[in-house]
């Protein structure tokens, strides 16, 4: 017999919401490996990815896609399937509850917007599931124009590290950006149908 | 079934006459905030207008509020600002044939 009143169970949504309007998000399998390595490698992104210019062996890159990561997901279109990008969560920081993310797209649908809608369900379902305070962008100046215009109502810049990397010849900046958990909840309801899967167009 | 109303300080999607281009890219400029509010048509989105990926996203989210939603095929079609203006005059419900 309990000597305290038993709280009766509540109910979870134990499905995470992995969909968005145009993509869906799904573990990477090993077949995936193939495609995974080429778009890392391709000329689009050889320099802008993690690998900085320096394609690994493919047995080398099969080792290293999981390192340091907390959970990643290819993203697809919800419409026929196909692979259009990546999205991952890397060097999470339980102490401080603080994780880095990261995106990578195919060249192919790049300026589509399809990754970025994958970003924003990742990152939802980021702070969904784990209790993280905020999620990091660390990105070369010539990445960071992707996502530039989020500045100051999506994420902060916190700092900008000067002439930090070498690339074509010269020295760029490194931005270091983050999305707080509340701020980006708050966004994120006021632009849901960005990525509302219950919308079609 | 849409199941969420559309927010508050969104505009009337009711209209039945097209924005002009001037009042569309005003608009497009506040909601998506772009550097350039009023682009010549053949000004190519992301080189000319500076429309990064998220950006594009927030257009796409405008113009399905603007009852002129975007199918996934014709994403990699809008290229230019006209591009944009053709779909949203031609597409919207606000047409009448």
């Amino acid at each position: 017999m309990s000597c305290f009143e038993v709280p009766e169970p509540r109910s979870a949504r134990l499905i995470p919401e992995l969909v968005g309007r145009r993509v869906a998000l799904r573990p990477v399998r090993p077949p995936d490996y193939d495609y995974l390595f080429d778009l890392s490698t391709r000329p689009e992104n050889l320099v802008g990815w993690r690998f900085r210019g320096s394609p690994p062996s493919p047995d080398a890159f099969r080792q290293t896609l999981f390192q340091g990561v907390l959970a990643q997901f290819l993203v697809t279109s919800r419409k026929d399937g196909r692979p259009v990008g990546l999205v991952s969560a890397y060097d999470a920081n339980f102490r401080n509850q603080l994780v880095y993310l990261a995106l990578l797209t195919d060249p192919r649908f790049a300026r589509q917007g399809w990754v970025m809608e994958g970003g924003l369900v990742f990152a939802k379902y980021v702070f969904d599931t784990w209790s993280f305070r905020k999620i990091y962008l660390e990105s070369a100046e010539f990445n960071y124009k992707q996502f530039a215009s989020g500045a100051g109502h999506l994420f902060t810049v916190e700092g900008c590290l000067q002439d930090f990397e070498f690339h074509d010849g010269r020295y760029w900046h490194k931005y270091i950006a983050s999305l707080s958990k509340e701020a980006f909840l708050d966004w994120f309801k006021r632009h849901r149908r960005l990525t509302d899967s219950s919308l079609t167009d | 079934m849409r199941s969420h109303k559309p927010a508050p300080h969104r505009f009337d999607i009711n209209s039945v006459t097209p924005r002009d281009w001037t009042s569309f890219w005003t608009l497009v400029a506040r909601q998506v905030r772009l550097r350039v509010e009023t682009p010549f048509p053949e000004q190519d989105l992301t080189s000319g207008i500076g429309v990064d990926p998220l950006q594009m996203c927030l257009l796409l989210e405008l113009l399905a509020d603007l009852d002129a939603p975007v199918p996934d095929e014709l994403v990699p079609h809008l290229v230019t600002a006209d591009d944009v203006y053709h779909h949203y005059v031609t597409r919207g419900r606000h047409v009448v044939f």
